[in-house]
């Protein structure tokens, strides 16, 4: 053995302080507990400086799982999920994930390996421009020039990802200045955060709120992204006024409180829907409009003058002109909002209230289904109330995720996990897996379908490995469910290309990626089943056959007055 | 309707692909832009025409880039001369000819 070859297999040992170890030190500094990624080339040396951090890497199998594993994080916690990968397709795997978080406005700090800077340019081997392709999903984005920048740039990424609107944050890094030396005297800086001020116009919305007749709060995800949930309850218990609630808004206040009309939107309440068209005065809380919400947007709450607030300016009559927008820091505007409304004479709203009553009754969400499927509406009711408010869902795309909104309780903010903005395929895993590393006391539920599982199925392999605490529950109707929905209603029953049929065995897979499995299709096994889910250490997977021809109920056809509900057979 | 708009560009890798991609992005076309190097960072002067699109909107949501120092909209075109500056310059000369005219001029 010749002394190059002896050279080149001994361990070498470092004694300088590189680039990677003050970028790992930093985040260590920043707080980061958890990151998820996936190594390779490019970030080598990142990868080199983690085991002596501190930091719990999470190896995922896939890089799309572990953005959207650090947007579940972030989500449940409340604090900057982070993800990292190396360039090239390790950086276009994370893209997905990263649209996702800037749809729904969630913070994440994306960390990419880069060639050399000497190399970006040149096509070379696994070079891609990660940071002209993210430009449309993410908040901001740097490319590391210099290693002495690193502090400054890792700093203002995680008070980027968080301040005002939250949004993910992309770094990407040039593998040159990882490895270079650097002082161990540079130091992270320090970004505190804007004062939150209430603005003068809150008065004025005060009023409107004290001449309306028809009043109706319209909450959205913003509540919870700014966690000023103790603000709106506050407000809501004061005035007595009902409220409806977007896909991201529901647990900002429980959705089985006394005034709540339900989800809003293309499949929301229909008692919600209709209390909308009636009101004569919104007001929106951290909630922007999104056409799923409103449906036909010409028609949409006619009737109703708007007070909009919201953390982004930039949202304010963007779609609906707003009577009065309060643009900034939601928790302080709500409080002032509050004060405001307890130095006004209240409203005489009985009748209003009475109607609001009757709309609930009479549109009461039914168990009763004909048929011997499992009854997916009817289960993941009983799921949640198996759950003692214990649970945090975490939903992937499709049927099942409406049914969710539809049918579980959501009574704490961050306890909804759901891809609302970009309706992603495969974020339930990977964000459920997030969650509970996020918040391990919390049971977390996955609940997917037979589409959007296999979509980070890999994932299953990342909870096995880590042991991570997930409860799957596998809604499988053997079909594309919500695009055959779409297809019998608007194109004519022309079923085309949705067919599941040849599905695996999704218990027997569960079980060889080392998970627990059951599988049900009948009715008198459901209780059984859950209380074995929710009971038993995971990870584990319930596999629920459902109907291949069970619809969403009800549904507003896209382009159509929300007031204009379908309704269909339950199955 | 064109409209004119000066954005101040932090001196930011990235700074002026990212502006230009968000007015894109929000259904504007840019007709035409001037950029010059200030004291500090760059200074962008750009004709927008989004059909139906709200400008003011347009300026919100590029004051939010975290690389942009201010967004203003521009009273006038803010070409020292513009297309209707280039019409009147040849229209003012002793013998015109339309074929001496730039073809956006004409229109």
């Amino acid at each position: 053995m010749n002394s190059a070859t002896t050279t080149a297999r001994r361990p070498s040992k470092r004694t300088t302080h590189r680039g990677a170890d003050l970028f790992v030190r930093c985040l260590r500094e920043l707080g980061v507990d958890v990151v998820f990624g996936y190594p390779g080339g490019a970030i080598m040396p990142i990868y080199d400086a983690l085991p002596q951090s501190g930091i719990t890497h999470i190896l995922t199998r896939h890089e799309q799982g572990a953005a959207l594993a650090a947007d579940g994080y972030a989500r449940a916690s409340n604090r900057v999920g982070v993800c990292m990968a190396t360039s090239g397709p390790g950086a276009t795997n994370l893209v997905t994930g990263l649209a996702n978080s800037m749809l729904d406005s969630v913070p994440v700090v994306a960390i990419t390996g880069q060639v050399p800077n000497a190399l970006m340019g040149t096509d070379a081997f696994q070079e891609v421009d990660v940071f002209g392709m993210t430009l449309p999903v993410v908040k901001h984005s740097y490319i590391i020039r210099r290693a002495e920048d690193i502090p400054f740039v890792l700093a203002e990424a995680f008070h980027l990802a968080r301040e005002g609107r939250p949004g993910p944050v992309l770094i990407d890094v040039p593998k040159d200045v990882t490895v270079v030396e650097v002082p161990p005297s540079l130091t992270l800086p320090h970004f505190p955060p804007r004062p939150a001020t209430a603005v003068p116009a809150v008065m004025q919305a005060g009023q409107l709120m004290a001449g309306a007749r028809r009043p109706l709060f319209y909450l959205g995800g913003g509540i919870e992204l700014a966690a000023c949930e103790g603000h709106i309850r506050e407000l809501v218990d004061q005035t007595g006024f009902p409220f409806v609630a977007t896909l991201k808004g529901l647990g900002a206040v429980p959705t089985d409180h006394p005034q709540a009309m339900g989800m809003l939107g293309m499949h929301g309440h229909q008692a919600a829907n209709l209390a909308v068209q009636e009101s004569d005065l919104l007001i929106v809380a951290g909630a922007r409009f999104d056409d799923r919400a409103t449906g036909k947007l010409d028609e949409f709450a006619p009737h109703a003058r708007v007070v909009h607030l919201d953390g982004d300016a930039a949202e304010i009559g963007k779609l609906r002109r707003a009577d009065i927008g309060l643009a900034g820091d939601l928790g302080s505007n709500l409080q002032a909002l509050s004060a405001a409304w307890q130095s006004l004479p209240a409203p005489s709203i009985e009748p209003w209230l009475q109607r609001c009553r009757e709309l609930r009754q009479r549109h009461a969400w039914r168990y009763d289904a004909p048929g011997e499927f499992i009854y997916a509406p009817a289960l993941l009711k009983t799921l949640s109330e198996r759950g003692h408010d214990r649970l945090t869902i975490a939903c992937d795309v499709g049927q099942h995720q409406m049914w969710v909104a539809q049918h579980c309780r959501f009574r704490r903010p961050r306890t909804h996990l759901t891809s609302g903005g970009l309706g992603t395929m495969g974020y339930g895993l990977p964000a459920g897996m997030g969650a509970k590393l996020a918040c391990p006391e919390e049971t977390v539920v996955v609940v997917s379908g037979d589409g959007s599982i296999m979509m980070n199925i890999q994932e299953l392999a990342t909870l096995n490995r880590y042991r991570i605490d997930v409860r799957i529950v596998l809604l499988d109707n053997s079909s594309l469910g919500m695009v055959r929905q779409w297809q019998e209603l608007f194109f004519a029953g022309n079923y085309s290309e949705i067919d599941l049929s040849d599905n695996p065995d999704f218990a027997a897979l569960a079980r060889v990626f080392g998970l627990q499995a059951r599988s049900i299709d009948r009715r008198d096994q459901v209780e059984d089943a859950i209380d074995w889910l929710l009971d038993e250490p995971g990870p584990s997977l319930l596999h629920v056959r459902i109907d291949p021809r069970a619809n969403v109920w009800p549904l507003v056809a896209p382009g159509c007055n929300n007031a204009d509900m379908m309704e269909g057979d339950a199955r | 309707m064109t409209a004119h708009i000066e954005v101040h560009l932090k001196p930011a890798e990235g700074a002026l692909l990212r502006t230009l991609g968000l007015i894109q992005r929000r259904g504007f076309s840019v007709t035409e832009m001037r950029l010059e190097s200030v004291e500090f960072g760059q200074r962008l002067h750009c004709s927008v025409v989004g059909d139906g699109r709200c400008v003011d909107l347009l300026t919100r949501q590029i004051g939010r880039l975290h690389d942009v120092e201010r967004v203003e909209r521009a009273a006038a075109e803010p070409w020292p001369l513009g297309v209707h500056g280039m019409a009147a310059m040849v229209a003012s000369q002793a013998t015109p000819s339309m074929s001496a005219v730039p073809a956006e001029a004409r229109r």
